[in-house]
């Protein structure tokens, strides 16, 4: 048996199917993305070549820093609420020590806004941020009118907004990946920590953390590459708006693509965003990937 | 060879190292032996397992791939989410290849068979027809809001039903893939110019002279609607001019009233704002930046208008959640009384009229952006925001039946604007003798009526733009300018670069 499924024929013949799905669904529309990136294309007619035309004329677009930029805080602002967050609420749940009360009810709630769809979200989020009704400015209203903040039509606060919307949605599922990785942890080596004197930050510090690395890795490339793609969220709460403070390249392949009928130049834009993000998790990887921690 | 296990080997007990080390060894060469035994059985085994190898793959890649492509007879739409609209099921089958005047024949149709009053001018449009051509069934899919993605796809991939509603933007690329058919012969057949109105006649003639597009409503004209009632509660006269206009929104904030409700998450309406500004100096407003248009955002008249819209917009004349609302939130907001005017369409005159009350409310037209010295003038000459058609039914090239297909698309436009005249209260602006409608128009859609039969100059709609560039660029750039950090010169520049890439092929 074992000789039968370690041959190379088996594996493929098992594999095959679902390498075609794959090329198919993902490594031929690539391809075709980067091709067409090089055309005129309407989406409809025969593409024309024009060479790195549409390149030339997305680095003179004027919405092309203020995309790159406004991607650049999505995926800071993912980052730092879904890893900070979801690293201390992981720490928090695997306490022995501390007994939560409906511990397992906060962690399924944590989990929940992962399942909404982002419609429901970005809804959510418009309610509770709107300036006249909103949750917040209600509060703050009460206080002074003066207080009030303009989350959403305030240039300058209404991509951190979107973006915020969108980490708390994203939180759950790095938590339960980090919970799942702090548990399989042994508990010896916590033992140990305490015998030679460590306090519970410093076992943290030392154990827990290097020994989450391997996910860590996984979770920093989701959180990053996850802003940099992040399109949906926007799409509903502002429509890339005020003016293109919420636009990322995202909303410039869509608005090109699907607005404009430029498809070339859309696909521009998206092997830009591939590269971008392909770069980033190679970077991860250079970084966290050094030397596997084993105690 | 030693027994296994040895005789006096009792489970459970301590056992030296040596002859636990020696019971693994045995216990590894037994597992080995059996194996060797069930391989030689198994040899049987291994050529069943390469055929269930085989076929087990073999019918997931099956499986996987049932899903991609058409079953045979699905018909020209392709799809499975067609309404007919009729209850009937007894809907004949498709087309033959001779068609006679009594053979039945099925059309399908992609088009807006969503809100109420698509709904119900539609309804109205298909009764008609079985009175005019009645052996022809109509099937609806209704079409997704999603920018016409759907029906380009169809565009690229030859599934275009018979017939499809579209906008103007999308006649190039139609024309292009040779996607539509030219409908002059059959329009010349119907003898339109007995029905319609010379302006709408004269919407027939579009791309290279030819007719593609039928349109199906009547011309609809963007205007500011006043609650009266909030006005005088909150002691402000209703303004006649620019600057009584800029004073206002002073006056309802510190009263909590949102002094201009408009939503900012399309780009049309605020377009259609700016070119109710400009039209105040250019009587062509926004129809003269399209690609065929002979102004540029760089002009005067747009100028102004941009820093029109940005003391606006630091005075406090719009809602600060502007930029998340939709059509339907700025219907509610004024509705219920939060905003003391709104920037709409026509088609809501009847509407607003029947549940604000026909007396309290009244129509602005674009003189009260016009400075205080203008204001008259500009009154007098009639200028209306608006106008124009933006897209209608065409038909495909490649449908079965041109010949029926042409002629019940032409008869279902205009029937649907007959819909839309007697089920919607609508004012008429496209038949020379227009039906009656079933809803008596209340008092703000006779004023309109007055007011658009007394217009000199129209414009266009802010989403009827020919260029789909222009349309989304200079939108974009126009949005901007409601940020209130957008000054008016980086908006004169940048929106005349989008314009000229635009005419210049590029765009």
């Amino acid at each position: 048996m074992h000789r039968y499924l370690g041959k190379k024929s088996s594996i493929l013949v098992f594999t095959l199917p679902f390498l075609i799905l794959y090329t198919c669904i993902l490594v031929y529309p690539i391809g075709q993305t980067f091709v067409r990136s090089f055309s005129d294309w309407d989406g409809i007619t025969e593409p024309v070549f024009t060479g790195l035309q549409n390149y030339r004329d997305l680095l003179q677009d004027s919405d092309f820093p203020i995309a790159v930029r406004n991607g650049i805080i999505f995926a800071l602002v993912l980052f730092v609420y879904q890893q900070g967050m979801g690293t201390i609420l992981a720490l928090i749940f695997n306490t022995r020590s501390l007994k939560i009360r409906g511990s397992r009810f906060f962690r399924t709630s944590f989990f929940i806004p992962v399942m909404l769809s982002s419609t429901v979200v970005g809804q959510l989020w418009v309610q509770i941020l709107s300036y006249n009704h909103g949750l917040i400015n209600s509060i703050l209203g009460s206080l002074s009118e003066s207080l009030r903040i303009p989350f959403l039509s305030d240039p300058n606060l209404a991509i951190y907004s979107v973006a915020f919307a969108n980490a708390w949605q994203g939180m759950g599922i790095t938590f339960v990946f980090l919970l799942t990785a702090i548990r399989s942890i042994p508990e010896q080596y916590y033992e140990a920590a305490m015998i030679d004197g460590a306090t519970s930050l410093q076992a943290h510090r030392k154990i827990t953390l290097p020994l989450l690395q391997e996910t860590y890795k996984v979770t920093f490339v989701m959180s990053l590459t996850g802003g940099l793609r992040a399109f949906d969220t926007m799409f509903v709460m502002t429509g890339g708006g005020p003016g293109n403070a919420t636009t990322t390249l995202s909303y410039m392949m869509y608005n090109a693509a699907f607005k404009r009928g430029q498809f070339g130049y859309g696909c521009a834009s998206a092997v830009v965003l591939l590269a971008e993000c392909l770069v980033l998790t190679v970077f991860i990887n250079k970084v966290m990937g050094k030397e596997r921690i084993i105690y | 060879m030693m027994e296994y296990p040895p005789p006096n080997y009792q489970k459970g007990t301590d056992i030296p190292f040596l002859w636990e080390n020696r019971f693994d060894t045995l216990r590894a060469t037994y597992k080995q032996a059996r194996c060797f035994e069930q391989s030689k059985e198994g040899f049987g085994m291994r050529k069943e397992m390469k055929r269930v190898s085989v076929i087990v793959p073999a019918a997931v890649l099956a499986f996987s791939l049932a899903g991609c492509g058409e079953t045979a007879g699905q018909g020209a739409t392709g799809t499975d989410t067609a309404q007919t609209a009729e209850d009937s099921s007894a809907a004949a089958t498709s087309v033959s290849a001779e068609d006679t005047a009594d053979e039945p024949v099925t059309l399908h149709i992609y088009t807006n068979y969503t809100d109420d009053g698509a709904i119900q001018q539609m309804d109205y449009a298909v009764d008609e027809m079985k009175k005019v051509m009645p052996n022809v069934t109509l099937e609806i899919e209704p079409a997704a809001q999603d920018d016409d993605a759907k029906l380009k796809t169809m565009m690229a991939t030859g599934d275009l039903p018979e017939i499809f509603g579209t906008t103007r933007s999308n006649l190039d690329v139609a024309i292009k893939s040779n996607s539509i058919l030219p409908l002059d012969d059959y329009v010349k057949e119907l003898n339109l110019e007995e029905t319609l109105t010379p302006s709408t006649l004269s919407y027939l003639e579009q791309q290279d002279g030819h007719t593609w597009i039928i349109p199906t409503e009547n011309s609809t004209f963007g205007l500011i609607y006043v609650n009266k009632s909030i006005f005088e509660k909150a002691g402000v006269d209703i303004p006649q001019n620019y600057e009584e206009l800029l004073a206002t929104a002073d006056t309802f904030n510190q009263q909590g009233i949102i002094p201009m409700c408009i939503w900012l998450k399309e780009t049309w309406p605020p377009l259609q704002l700016f070119d109710m500004i400009s039209i105040t100096e250019n009587p062509d407003g926004i129809k003269a930046l399209d690609v065929n248009g002979d102004a540029l955002p760089s002009d005067p008249a747009y100028q102004h208008a941009a820093e029109k819209i940005v003391d606006m917009v630091n005075a406090g004349m719009f809602s600060k959640d502007a930029f998340t609302m939709d059509y339907d939130s700025a219907l509610a907001q004024f509705l219920n009384g939060e905003a003391a005017m709104m920037m709409g369409g026509s088609w809501t005159a009847q509407e607003f009229g029947e549940k604000l009350g026909e007396d309290n409310i009244e129509i602005l037209l674009p003189y009260v952006f016009a400075d205080a010295d203008q204001a008259d003038a500009v009154k007098a000459e009639g200028r209306m925001s608006g106008g124009g058609f933006s897209g209608g039914y065409a038909v495909s090239a490649n449908a079965e039946n041109p010949e029926i297909a042409a002629k019940y698309c032409i008869q279902l436009a205009l029937k649907n604007i007959e819909g839309r005249i007697v089920k919607v209260g609508e004012n008429n602006t496209a038949f020379l003798n227009p039906p009656e409608s079933e809803t008596p128009q209340n008092q703000v859609v006779k004023t309109l009526g007055d007011a658009v039969a007394k217009a000199q100059t129209t414009t266009m709609m802010g989403w009827a733009f020919e260029s789909a560039a222009i349309s989304t660029d200079l939108g974009s750039e126009v949005q901007k300018l409601y940020t209130g950090t957008y000054s008016a010169d980086d908006f004169a520049k940048n929106a005349a670069a989008v314009v000229e890439k635009a005419r210049n092929g590029k765009g």
